[in-house]
């Protein structure tokens, strides 16, 4: 069995090297493309991922490739998974979307809205650098007009 | 961000948003002017009722109840998660009340969220009665336009989603069987008679 698992080397931004089990490294669809479209040479430069971020992304892809694991604790590894500093989880919404992990991506970009949902609109303005384009007029009457929504 | 200019993050952005409770939505429409604009945008809504579709959380149960005082009636509403069915669980759903006096309501059914219901606002049922959409979530409604029926006629009244013509549908039918059915397509807001195969 061994002699037909095919590995790959994939290298981050900060020129780190993972070698990969391609089986493993085709969930991301990016890499599927270029393994099917037979341009992948020894190494499949990833110029928009770190090696930190890469990291975590492989700890995902291998703990969901893992056979004979179940859904709870697959659930678990899940929830632990999201619980990132900031920083991180914006990092690996990038990598995903530069991977093409749909996964990954609406994982992150679902624990991205969970941390926001309870936020004030100025909370919100300053999280993601919005200028406030409203008059204060403007903004009062939304506001009234979605009272419900502030309760 | 650093990331180069050729991440679409309008994207992420509405993969995030799309993501959020309807309530969030609608306190975050101040936020900023293209905010109020994207949430309202027809692609925008349907993202998010396919993404909340897709939870595991969104079944909810519908409760009404008219208290002994006669002009009270509230609805309830608790999710039907099987590890949330908790007393405590169980909310007040805002009613935009009718304030005039209320001899009954009846629940015909639902289409994503959406209620179609019958309210009499008569001192009783013998009186004309309408017919609402309601959307329990942001408490908004829409009464039907009024159709002519007759006291000896019993109707009864469906709602559906037609996907060709990206349109919801109320029907009503007189189960009697003797009078012409109606179809109301909401996006033009009048009613036209229909043939039903039967007649």
């Amino acid at each position: 069995m061994s002699s037909s698992t095919k590995f790959l080397t994939l290298k981050t931004c900060d020129d780190k090297k993972f070698v990969l089990d391609e089986a493993i490294a085709v969930r991301s669809q990016t890499i599927k493309n270029m393994v099917e479209d037979d341009c992948v040479s020894n190494v499949i430069p990833l110029p928009n991922v770190n090696s930190k971020t890469m990291t975590k992304v492989i700890e995902y892809w291998k703990k969901h490739s893992e056979e004979g694991v179940s859904k709870d604790v697959l659930m678990d590894f899940d929830k632990a998974f999201v619980k990132v500093h900031h920083s991180i989880l914006h990092a690996l919404i990038l990598a995903a979307n530069f991977l093409n992990d749909k996964e990954i991506l609406d994982m992150m970009c679902q624990e991205v809205a969970d941390r926001i949902k309870g936020k004030t609109p100025e909370e919100i303005r300053k999280e993601f650098d919005i200028k406030n384009d409203f008059t204060p007029e403007e903004e009062e009457e939304i506001r009234k007009e979605n009272a419900w929504a502030f309760e | 961000m650093a990331m180069g200019t050729h991440i679409p993050e309008e994207e992420i952005l509405m993969d995030i948003l799309t993501k959020l409770p309807v309530k969030s939505l609608f306190r975050f429409k101040c936020v900023s002017k293209s905010w109020k604009t994207l949430f309202s945008k027809p692609y925008f809504k349907k993202k998010h009722l396919n993404h909340a579709k897709n939870q595991t959380d969104s079944q909810k149960l519908l409760i009404g109840a008219s208290s002994s005082g006669k002009t009270d009636f509230n609805f309830y509403c608790t999710s039907l998660s099987p590890n949330r069915l908790l007393v405590n669980d169980i909310h007040k759903v805002f009613w935009q009340s009718i304030s005039e006096p209320f001899s009954g309501c009846k629940v015909y059914c639902c289409c994503d969220a959406l209620f179609l219901i019958e309210i009499w606002t008569g001192l009783s049922r013998d009186e004309p009665s309408m017919i609402l959409l309601w959307n329990p979530t942001t408490s908004e409604s829409v009464v039907l336009p009024r159709l002519e029926s007759s006291l000896e006629h019993e109707y009864t009244y469906g709602l559906g989603y037609d996907s060709t013509s990206d349109n919801y549908k109320v029907l009503r039918i007189d189960k009697e069987g003797d009078a012409l059915d109606e179809i109301l397509a909401l996006k033009s807001g009048s009613w036209r008679e229909i043939c039903s195969p039967s007649k």
